[in-house]
């Protein structure tokens, strides 16, 4: 009983994930990342002027739409119809409005204030003229990305990211040993990671769909 | 009887049904939970589980609310700060059974 109770109990932890839905929306972000650096990469230019900040906006609000607005939305109309609607807990007091949005609006806003300072005052840094390909190797920025997919998969006992997580790892070691650094890298790096997360995010959705079939409406009583 | 026992026969009957038992253990990780997701978990039929969630519902275990999600009805189940305790109450004495228990 006790044990049932515990397998139960994870499974809800588990039901976020369950149909796919984070993966496409992760692999929806590594999309964006990977024409913002294949942009970056056909146009040098691009990379060093004040555009990247206004890039850098993008990203971010089309990455909060894609993680946050996103699954949401796909999971009213296909998961909760099927297998039901749970609502989590927030971890914590509750956030007041107020302070999300100093948060929506701040972080991007200071991000793109932090990178228009680095900008004008170029100059002063002395690692300006070192190969900066070395701090941006798309391989060590891989073998991060498979850390924390890694560390999701033990935290919420999928093996599907660790999967995801081991392939990453192969990635970024042919990446850091043979492929190309800089920009053009981490395109390749986010749209390999976003074919993986789209494959794994498409398998498990449509297993869901193919073990959940749509409710059927039922006639009503005489 | 040992002590052991004696703390068994003084669980909480309405929680310790086992039905009842995984609904407020469902109710107890979530904020809520709809009436589809705990038939589905718990594996019981609508009248069987209708039935749990009033007795839940009278001993102010559970509150339950219907609603609608666009056009479709929603019954939204979450658990109250009694029920809460109750469960945790449950949860520590069976532990504490079991620990006791042990060869």
């Amino acid at each position: 009983m006790y044990n049932k109770i515990q397998e139960t109990q994870n499974r809800l932890i588990r039901y976020d994930y369950v149909d796919g839905t984070p993966d496409l929306a992760f692999g929806g972000l590594c999309l964006l990342m990977t024409i913002i650096y294949a942009l970056f990469a056909a146009f040098p230019g691009l990379s060093n002027s004040t555009f990247s900040a206004i890039i850098v906006w993008v990203v971010f609000c089309g990455g909060c739409f894609l993680i946050g607005w996103l699954p949401q939305r796909l999971k009213e109309r296909v998961t909760y119809p099927r297998t039901g609607y749970v609502a989590y807990k927030r971890q914590g007091r509750p956030i007041k409005s107020w302070a999300r949005w100093t948060i929506r609006v701040g972080m991007p806003l200071l991000t793109v204030i932090l990178l228009a300072l680095i900008f004008l005052n170029r100059s002063k840094f002395p690692a300006q003229s070192q190969d900066t390909n070395f701090y941006l190797n798309p391989g060590i920025a891989g073998l991060l990305f498979s850390g924390i997919l890694a560390a999701m998969g033990w935290k919420i006992a999928l093996s599907r990211y660790y999967l995801v997580a081991a392939i990453t790892i192969l990635i970024s070691i042919v990446l850091l040993f043979s492929g190309p650094g800089g920009n053009l890298g981490l395109a390749v790096l986010s749209g390999a990671m976003c074919l993986v997360l789209f494959a794994s995010g498409g398998i498990t959705l449509w297993r869901y769909l193919r073990q959940n079939p749509a409710p059927r409406e039922e006639p009503d009583e005489q | 009887m040992s002590s052991d026992l004696r703390s068994l026969a003084d669980v909480n009957r309405l929680v310790h049904e086992p039905s009842r038992t995984i609904i407020m253990a469902i109710l107890a990780t979530v904020e809520s939970a709809d009436f589809l997701y705990l038939q589905r978990e718990t594996g019981l039929t609508k009248g069987n589980l209708s039935v749990h969630l009033s007795k839940l519902e009278e001993a102010d275990y559970v509150s339950i609310e219907k609603t609608y999600r666009g056009k479709t009805p929603l019954t939204l189940c979450c658990l109250t700060e009694k029920g809460r305790n109750a469960f945790e109450a449950y949860r520590k004495q069976l532990t504490q059974f079991v620990e006791n228990t042990k060869e």
